[in-house]
């Protein structure tokens, strides 16, 4: 009986310790939509309406069990055309509350759940601005109506994570220092008739990235992107306790 | 040190049936919150739905060793590894629990059981639980990030075979991605339909049925269990092509009837290939002269209380 009572009070101590490791920090509920925060024109682009349908946010487009609003508290997708005639599709796909088993799909599975044939081309990277940069993860979906070069990254926390493995470290690492990271999405593709002409289009999707980024808010930048390198290292330095989540927050703008 | 041992060992005959009642409580204030959110999450999209028939499945098996219960040989060196298991246990479920890591907030469980057998009933309770605990790692979800990795190919691979099984038999089916359109109707293999579930529900069914066989050659079982998947994939196959043939000779109402009551034609078409299966291993094992190898002599099957 002794025995059987300690190890009651242990799993007492379990269930307290469960719920005392909980994260809780968690990023502010935007107030304004993506789409009141990003520009329908800018620079030399401006948006195109109704034309090209694209590539769903879930590995299942017309499957009514998958949810998008489960997986996603904002979403955007918009056309762009340049002046002189080029297109590009973006997506952005925003998540307040990122879990282990809740979080932002990755495009590759996106893409091939829906019938595409998948190639990973590699990853580069892209300078924002000068003290923003991304690595950005590019591929190539294939079916038989599209040739569709895809760039995108995606950023959980405050970190551009290149694998589901690398996403799940970041939500657990946050986790145990008590934050619930935000993330989002940033897809950006365009449809071309034959292979040779992707390296264009890839650069294409690199010169709309880095002018749209231009163009936003210093915290709409901070959203997409996060916060630049050289901003944490300053604020480490002032404050003792690591940024917090607010400086993420999605109110104002 | 002895004779404090032996003091903490001593226990009268009442409280050792009285014990449990603490342990029952615990696992409840545990697991019950564990349960409910799993069913909340992830059952209501339809993965880990088998997961309630095999925890009764488990408890069956637990039962069946029911006198594991009775007679406690607890050993010092023992205890101590419960102690630890126990430990081990309450960090997985502390850090499982407060991250989201189902995996690791269920599968505390083994380690919890276990340990706790340990320090009350002893290592023997242990060994005869062997396959209980096996058991319960197939109530163990699978992270999503490998799901979606499982699934999505599996669903391609269901969707392609099954077109081209039925186009050859002469069926009009087309298929684009893992949508599958044979003459009006148009038929999505979702996620559910991919099969993992039920890949583990008759993981569950081919080692339960090794188990009851109680072959004793190890050869026999390791080729029982290793024709699971192979006979889970399978029967997957035939309830997705029953599912497209019926939609299309009898319409979709008869489809979807077919479709929630697929499963259990699943699992007895799993079963009859695996006693398919062990009747051709019988033929196989029983070629061995017995005076070579006597590990392989063929035991008869005892008749199953299952």
């Amino acid at each position: 009986m002794k025995s059987a009572l300690v190890l009651l009070a242990a799993m007492i101590a379990t269930a307290a310790a469960s719920y005392w490791l909980e994260p809780r920090a968690e990023a502010a509920i935007a107030t304004v939509p993506l789409s009141g925060r990003i520009p329908k024109e800018f620079s030399r682009w401006r948006e195109e309406q109704h034309l090209q349908e694209q590539v769903g946010l879930t590995t299942d487009e017309i499957d009514p069990t998958k949810d998008d609003d489960a997986l996603y508290d904002d979403v955007l997708m918009r056309t762009y055309r340049r002046d002189d005639g080029a297109r590009v599709m973006l997506a952005l796909a925003y998540g307040r509350r990122q879990r282990q088993e809740l979080k932002i799909h990755r495009p590759a599975l996106c893409y091939y759940g829906q019938g595409f044939q998948v190639r990973v081309i590699g990853n580069s990277s892209l300078a924002l601005s000068e003290h923003a940069h991304v690595r950005l993860q590019t591929l190539l979906a294939t079916n038989r109506a599209r040739i569709e070069p895809v760039t995108y990254w995606i950023r959980i926390g405050n970190e551009i994570t290149q694998n589901a493995w690398r996403t799940r470290w970041v939500i657990f690492s946050e986790g145990i220092r008590g934050r619930i990271p935000d993330g989002v999405l940033v897809r950006v593709s365009s449809l071309i008739d034959n292979d040779h002409d992707m390296a264009q289009a890839l650069e294409l999707q690199r010169a709309f990235l880095t002018d749209l980024y231009r163009h936003l808010t210093p915290s709409d930048q901070q959203l997409l992107a996060g916060v630049p390198a050289e901003q944490t290292r300053v604020s480490r330095r002032q404050v003792k306790s690591p940024p917090p989540l607010v400086a993420l927050s999605v109110t104002g703008g | 040190m002895r004779a404090a041992l032996q003091y903490w060992r001593a226990e009268s005959p009442i409280s050792l049936h009285w014990q449990w009642l603490p342990i029952v409580v615990g696992l409840a204030l545990l697991y019950v919150p564990t349960y409910t959110d799993l069913s909340a999450a992830l059952w209501a999209t339809q993965q880990n739905t088998q997961t309630p028939i095999l925890l009764l499945v488990w408890a069956y098996l637990v039962w069946r060793e029911r006198t594991v219960f009775l007679e406690p040989d607890t050993r010092p060196a023992w205890t101590v590894v419960g102690w630890l298991l126990i430990l081990f246990a309450g960090l997985l479920y502390a850090i499982g629990r407060s991250q989201e890591f189902f995996q690791l907030e269920v599968g505390s469980q083994l380690p919890l059981v276990a340990g706790t057998m340990l320090i009350l009933q002893g290592p023997h309770a242990v060994r005869r639980l062997w396959f209980s605990f096996l058991f319960l790692f197939l109530i163990i979800p699978v992270p999503g990030s490998l799901l979606n990795e499982i699934l999505v190919p599996l669903k391609m691979l269901v969707s392609t075979i099954v077109s081209q099984l039925l186009a050859m038999g002469g069926l009009p089916i087309a298929r684009d991605g893992v949508v599958l359109y044979v003459g009006n109707y148009q038929l999505l293999i979702a996620d559910a339909c991919s099969g993992l579930n039920s890949i583990v529900a008759l993981s569950a069914v081919g080692m339960l049925y090794t188990y009851l066989a109680g072959h004793k050659s190890w050869a026999r079982n390791a080729l029982l269990l290793a024709s699971v998947f192979p006979v889970a994939f399978f029967a997957n196959l035939v309830r997705v092509s029953g599912l497209v043939l019926i939609t299309y000779y009898f319409g979709e109402d008869s489809g979807q009837r077919f479709h929630d009551h697929a499963a259990y034609l699943e699992i007895v078409v799993a079963f009859c290939m695996f006693f398919l299966i062990d009747r051709l291993l019988n033929i196989d094992f029983r070629k061995t002269p017995p005076s070579l190898n006597v590990s392989s002599l063929p035991v008869p099957p005892r008749a199953s209380k299952a």
